[in-house]
C-alpha cells in the first residue's frame, strides 16, 4: 500500500526540507553578524581590542555616538508623547474625522523616510527655506530664524519620521482597555485629565514603552535623515560615520566601522529583549478581552478645537513636506514661489531622459523590489506554515534567524553582507544585484513572515482537515484551501516587501555598484550633490508609486470574502 | 458499510492521557453516539478514527484494514481511509461556493482516478466533470438545498450550512459517516428534524456512523448503541434501553437520565442483591437492592483488556467496608400515605409537563420521586411514605 508512509519518513521530509531553510536563512542572515564580529576583533590579523578603543580614543567616532544617543533620545521622547496624545484622541475619545486624521498620521509611515528630510530641507534651510523667508516676510526679519541643517533639525525631522512607529504601538494598546476602567473612574467622580493620568497611563504603559523603544532603535539605525540633514552641518552619527568609513575603504577605516558596526547591533538585539522582558509581565492586564464597543470618552466643547489642532498639526507635519517635495519639482529653479508661471517640466525631462542614472536606477529598484518580495513572500510563508501548521521541531530557530537580521540596523547588515560574500567564502556576490535583492529579502522577512503568519493562523484547522477528508492529499489541500483562503495575507506581505525594498537608501548605499544603484541612492546624491530639484523629481515618483501601492492593496483587502 | 474497530487505543497531549486504552467495535451499518461530559475525549477518539491524531499505542482498523497501529507504526492518512466527516464548526471552505464545496471531494477523486487514466481516454475530464454535477445536484437535492448552490457558505443559515457540511461528507459515498457535535448550534427545533432526516438517510444508505455529542437525548434517539465515556475510558457500551435500565456503573447511573444516587451501608448479601441501611441520619431505613447486573458490563462487542477489568466492570458489588451506593430512578420510588415505605416530607412539587415531580427529604437526604398520575398530589410539607422498586446498587467511592 503505497499511501501507508511510516511516520518516521514523513518527519525526515520535513526536517531535510527544514534544514535546508534554516541553512540559506543563516547563511544570508546570521552568518555574516558572526563575521562582522570576529573581525572586529582582529587587527591585521592578530586578535586585539583597538578596534574597540578606537571608537572611545578618536574623537570623531565617540561624538558619533554621543550624537546618536542624543538624537535617538530626543526624538523618542517628542514621537512617544505626540504619538500618546494623538493615539488616545483617535482610539479614546470622541474626536470628530478620526479615521482621515489616522490615515493622515500614518502616512510618513508609508513614505520613505528621506523623501521627509528631503522636504525639511526644501522647506527650513537658512538660504532659501519657504517657510524661512514666510517668517522673514512676516516678522521682518534679517536673518532666517530657522536652520534644518542642525541638531534641533535633525531631531524635529526624525521624530516626525518616527512617530507613527510609536502611534500603531500605543493605539494598539489602547484599543485594549476597557472602557468600563475609564467609565468607572468618571463615576468614581474623577476628573478626565486625572483619569489619563492614573488610569488610562498605567494601563497602556507597556504599549508607550515598546512604542518608545522602536522610535529609539529606528532613529539610531536610521542614515537617510542624518545623512541629508546631519551631514551637511557637519553632524555625525554611528550610522554616517560607518558609511563614511566604508567609503574611504582603509583597512584601519573598516576595522573601526565593525566595532561601531558591532556596538549598534548590539543595543538592536539587546534592546528589545530587555525591553519584552521587562513588559513581559506587565502585559496581562491588557490581556482582557477588549469590549465589544469601545465606550469613547467625550471631549464636550474641546471637540472641535482639538479637531483643527490635529489637522493643523497633520498639515504642517505631514502633508505640507509631500506636497513641497512634488511641487518642488516642477518649478523652473528651487526657490521660486510656487506660482503658475514658474512651472515646468524641464527637471522631469532631464531626469527621464539625459541624466544617466533616473531611469536606470527606476528599473533596478523596481526589479529588486519585486524579486525581493517574492523571495521573501515565499520564504516566509514556508517558515509560518511550519510554525503554525506542523509540529516538526526547530520553530524557535527560526523564529531567530528570521528576527536577528530584521533587529540589525541595516548599515550593519550591508556591511556584514559586504565583508563576508566578497570572496571570503567562495562566494563573490560584492556589487551584485543578487547581494542587493538577498539584502532587502533578509531584512524585510520578518514583516512578510509576521503577516503571513497572521493570515494561515486565522484559517482554522478544521477547513484543512475537510479537505483531507475530502480526499486531497497535503499538497493538495494546500493549493486548494489554504493558499487562496490565504491569499489577502500574501498580498499584503509582497506588497509590505515590495514598498520597503522599492526606495530602500541605508543598505542600498553601502551595496552600490556600477549595475545597482538603486533609486533611494540615486536620491541621495542627487540631494547632496547639489541638484535637489532632480532628487524631488525621483522622490516624487517614489511617493506616487508607494501612495498607488498601498491603495492597490487596500483594495483589494476588501474584496476577500 | 465498514466495521470500525478500535483495539486499546490510547492518546495522550504533552503527557496528559487523553483517551486511555481505548477498546471498541461498530458493526457495518450501525449508528453508535460517543457520549460524555466535555473534555472527556470523545472529539480525540473521533479524529483518532479519521486519521488526524495518531495513536499513541493500540490499532485502529476500518473495513478490516489497520488504519493506524502504534505498534508497528502503519498509519494511513486521513485522505485514503474513505470517511465522511461533519465538523463541529461545519468548516465550509469560505472561498468556495455550496456547489464547489460539495464537489471539491468528486474534483480530487476524478483527479486521482485520471492521473492514470489520462493518457488512455482524452475525454475522461469533460465526463467527469458532467458526472460530478449530476452528483452534486442529486447531493443537493436530498439535503434540500438545490435552490442555493450558488451562494457562498457566509450567506446561508446555520441549518444550511449543517446540511451542506452533511452533502460535502458525504459526496464520494464514504463507508463511513463522523460526526462532530454535528447539531451543536442548532435551536431545538431544527436539530430535532435535523436528527430525524440524518437518521433517515443513514437508514437509505446504510453506512456506518458515529456521531460525537454530549447531548444524551440525541444519543438515545439516534443510535443503535451508545458509547458512554469518562477521563478517556468508556464506562459502558450499550443499547440506549440498556444503559437507562442496567447502568454498569454509578457515572453512567448519574450521567444517563434522572437517577437518585444515595449512600448506604450493606447489611445482608444473597447471590442476586442484599438489603442496605440507607446512611440518612435516621439509622433504620432499610432498602433491598440487586447487585448492578454485571452480564450487561461489558458486552460482547467491548473488548476488556484483563487487567483493565475493573474499570468497566466495577469491583465486586460492595466495597469490604460494605459502603455501597444506591441508585434509584426517580420513577421507580413509589410515593404514596401507606403504611408501607420509608417515611419522609415533602419539601418541594415541580411540575414537569406531563407529570409532577416531588422532591422528598428522608432524614439528611433529599429523594426524588416521580407522582403517581391517578393519585391526588402531596403538597409541601406533608408527610409521606417511599417505596423502592429497582434499586441498583455500586460500590461506593469510585
Ligand atoms: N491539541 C491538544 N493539545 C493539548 N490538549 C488537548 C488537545 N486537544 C484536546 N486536548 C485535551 O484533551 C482533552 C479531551 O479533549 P476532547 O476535545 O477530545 O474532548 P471532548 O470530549 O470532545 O469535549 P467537548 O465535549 O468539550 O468537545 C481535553 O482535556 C482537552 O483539553
Ligand atoms: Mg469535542
Amino acid at each position: 500500500m503505497p499511501a501507508v508512509l511510516k511516520r518516521r519518513e514523513q518527519a525526515e521530509k520535513g526536517l531535510w526540507s527544514g534544514g535546508l531553510l534554516f541553512f540559506g536563512l543563516a547563511l544570508f542572515g546570521s552568518f555574516p553578524l558572526l563575521v562582522v564580529i570576529w573581525d572586529s576583533l582582529q587587527v591585521e590579523g592578530a586578535f586585539s581590542p583597538r578596534n574597540y578603543l578606537a571608537v572611545y580614543q578618536r574623537p570623531a567616532n565617540l561624538i558619533a555616538v554621543v550624537n546618536t544617543l542624543e538624537m535617538s533620545a530626543l526624538s523618542m521622547l517628542i514621537a512617544t508623547t505626540l504619538a500618546f496624545l494623538l493615539a488616545w484622541l483617535l482610539e479614546r475619545s470622541d474626536l470628530p474625522g478620526r479615521g482621515f486624521l489616522r490615515a493622515l498620521f500614518l502616512l510618513p509611515y508609508l513614505a520613505p523616510p528621506f523623501v521627509g528630510a528631503i522636504a525639511w530641507t526644501e522647506l527650513l534651510n537658512p538660504r532659501v527655506g519657504y517657510l524661512n523667508r514666510l517668517f522673514m516676510q512676516i516678522f521682518g526679519l534679517l536673518h532666517a530664524p530657522l536652520d534644518i541643517y542642525s541638531l534641533g533639525g535633525l531631531v524635529w525631522v526624525m521624530s516626525i519620521q518616527e512617530m507613527p512607529l510609536a502611534l500603531l504601538a500605543i493605539s494598539t494598546a489602547m484599543q485594549r482597555i476597557d472602557p468600563a476602567w475609564e467609565e468607572a473612574a468618571r463615576l468614581a467622580g474623577v476628573g478626565r485629565l486625572r483619569m489619563i493620568r492614573q488610569i488610562t497611563l498605567p494601563v497602556v504603559l507597556p504599549g508607550v514603552l515598546a512604542g518608545a523603544m522602536l522610535v529609539f532603535m529606528s532613529a539610531a539605525s536610521a542614515f537617510g535623515v542624518p545623512a541629508i540633514i546631519g551631514m551637511p552641518a557637519r553632524i555625525y552619527v554611528v550610522t554616517t560615520r560607518i558609511v563614511s568609513y566604508v567609503y574611504t575603504g582603509t583597512s584601519q577605516g573598516m576595522g573601526e566601522a565593525t566595532a561601531l558596526a558591532v556596538l549598534l547591533m548590539a543595543a538592536g538585539l539587546l534592546f528589545p529583549a530587555l525591553a519584552n522582558r521587562w513588559t513581559a509581565g506587565r502585559s496581562n492586564q491588557l490581556a482582557a478581552a477588549r469590549a465589544s464597543r469601545p465606550g469613547r470618552v467625550e471631549l464636550g466643547r474641546w471637540r472641535w478645537p482639538l479637531f483643527f489642532l490635529c489637522l493643523g498639526f497633520g498639515m504642517v507635519a505631514v502633508a505640507m513636506p509631500l506636497v513641497t517635495v512634488v511641487g518642488t519639482s516642477f518649478l523652473k529653479a528651487t526657490g521660486l514661489p510656487l506660482a503658475v508661471e514658474n512651472l515646468s517640466l524641464r527637471h522631469w525631462a532631464y531626469v527621464f531622459t539625459r541624466f544617466p542614472f533616473g531611469l536606470e536606477s527606476f528599473k533596478t529598484s523596481l526589479l529588486a523590489g519585486v524579486m525581493a518580495a517574492t523571495l521573501a513572500t515565499a520564504v516566509g510563508l514556508m517558515i509560518s506554515y511550519r510554525r503554525v501548521k506542523t509540529h516538526l521541531p526547530g520553530r524557535q530557530a527560526a523564529d531567530l534567524l528570521v528576527f536577528i537580521p530584521f533587529a540589525t540596523p541595516g548599515v550593519v547588515l550591508a556591511l556584514a553582507l559586504i565583508v563576508t560574500w566578497s570572496g571570503r567564502f567562495v562566494l563573490n556576490l560584492y556589487g551584485t544585484f543578487t547581494l542587493l535583492v538577498l539584502a532587502y529579502a533578509i531584512k524585510y522577512l520578518a514583516h512578510a513572515a509576521r503577516i503571513v503568519a497572521v493570515s494561515l493562523e486565522q484559517i482554522h484547522p478544521s477547513l484543512e482537515e475537510a479537505g483531507q477528508g475530502a480526499g486531497a492529499g497535503k499538497m493538495r489541500v494546500f493549493r486548494d484551501i489554504t493558499l487562496p483562503l490565504a491569499k489577502s495575507g500574501l498580498i499584503a506581505a509582497w506588497f509590505g516587501v515590495f514598498i520597503l525594498s522599492f526606495y530602500e537608501l541605508t543598505m542600498s548605499v553601502l551595496l552600490n555598484g556600477p549595475y545597482t544603484r538603486a533609486i533611494g541612492v540615486t536620491i541621495y546624491e542627487l540631494q547632496t550633490y547639489d541638484d535637489p530639484q532632480s532628487a524631488s523629481v525621483l522622490a516624487s515618483v517614489v511617493i506616487f508609486l508607494v501612495l498607488a501601492a498601498s491603495r492597490l492593496l487596500f483594495r483589494n483587502r476588501a474584496v476577500i470574502p | 458499510m465498514s466495521e470500525v474497530r478500535l483495539v486499546g487505543v490510547s492518546k495522550e497531549y504533552a503527557g496528559t492521557p487523553v483517551v486511555r486504552d481505548l477498546s471498541l467495535v461498530v458493526r457495518e451499518g450501525e449508528f453508535v453516539s460517543l457520549l460524555g461530559p466535555s473534555g472527556c475525549g470523545k472529539t480525540t477518539t473521533l479524529r483518532l478514527i479519521a486519521g488526524f491524531e495518531r495513536p499513541g499505542g493500540g490499532e485502529i482498523r476500518i473495513g478490516g484494514q489497520i488504519v493506524s497501529s502504534a505498534a508497528s507504526g502503519r498509519f494511513v492518512p486521513p485522505e485514503r481511509r474513505n470517511i465522511g466527516m461533519v465538523f463541529q464548526s461545519y468548516a465550509l471552505w469560505p472561498h468556495m461556493t455550496v456547489f464547489e464545496n460539495v464537489a471539491y471531494p468528486l474534483r480530487v477523486r476524478a483527479g486521482r482516478a485520471s492521473s492514470w487514466g489520462r493518457s488512455f481516454f482524452a475525454g475522461c475530464a469533460l465526463f467527469a466533470g458532467r458526472a460530478i454535477r449530476k452528483r452534486v445536484d442529486e447531493l443537493l437535492k436530498m439535503v434540500d438545498l438545490a435552490s442555493f448552490a450558488h451562494r457562498y457558505p457566509a450567506k446561508l443559515s446555520g441549518g444550511q450550512q449543517q446540511r451542506v457540511a452533511l452533502a460535502r461528507a458525504l459526496a464520494t459515498g464514504p463507508e463511513t459517516l463522523l460526526l462532530d457535535e454535528p447539531f451543536g448550534n442548532l435551536d431545538a427545533r431544527l436539530r430535532e428534524s435535523m436528527q430525524f432526516e440524518l437518521k433517515r438517510l443513514q437508514a437509505r444508505l446504510g453506512i456506518t456512523v458515529i456521531c460525537v455529542t454530549h447531548d444524551q437525548g440525541e444519543a438515545m434517539a439516534m443510535s443503535d448503541r451508545i458509547a458512554v465515556m469518562h477521563r478517556g475510558m468508556i464506562q459502558q457500551f450499550d443499547t440506549p434501553r440498556n444503559l437507562y435500565e442496567q447502568p454498569a456503573n454509578e457515572f453512567v447511573a448519574g450521567f444517563i437520565g434522572q437517577i437518585n444516587l444515595l449512600p448506604a451501608e450493606a447489611k445482608t448479601r444473597s447471590g442476586r442483591g442484599g438489603s442496605a441501611l440507607l446512611a440518612d441520619g435516621v439509622g433504620r431505613n432499610m432498602v433491598d437492592f440487586s447487585y448492578a447486573p454485571s452480564g450487561c458490563v461489558a458486552p460482547p462487542n467491548v473488548l476488556v483488556p484483563p487487567h483493565r477489568e475493573h474499570h468497566a466492570r466495577g469491583v465486586p458489588a460492595t466495597g469490604r467496608s460494605g459502603k455501597v451506593v444506591l441508585a434509584i430512578r426517580p420513577e421507580q420510588v413509589r410515593i404514596g400515605q401507606g403504611s408501607a415505605g420509608i417515611p419522609g416530607t415533602v419539601k418541594e412539587r415541580v411540575f414537569l409537563g406531563g407529570r409532577v415531580e416531588y422532591f422528598v427529604r428522608v432524614g439528611t437526604l433529599e429523594v426524588r420521586a416521580a407522582g403517581d398520575p391517578t393519585l391526588p398530589e402531596f403538597a409541601p410539607g406533608s408527610g409521606v411514605k417511599l417505596e423502592f422498586r429497582r434499586v441498583l446498587a455500586f460500590p461506593a467511592g469510585e
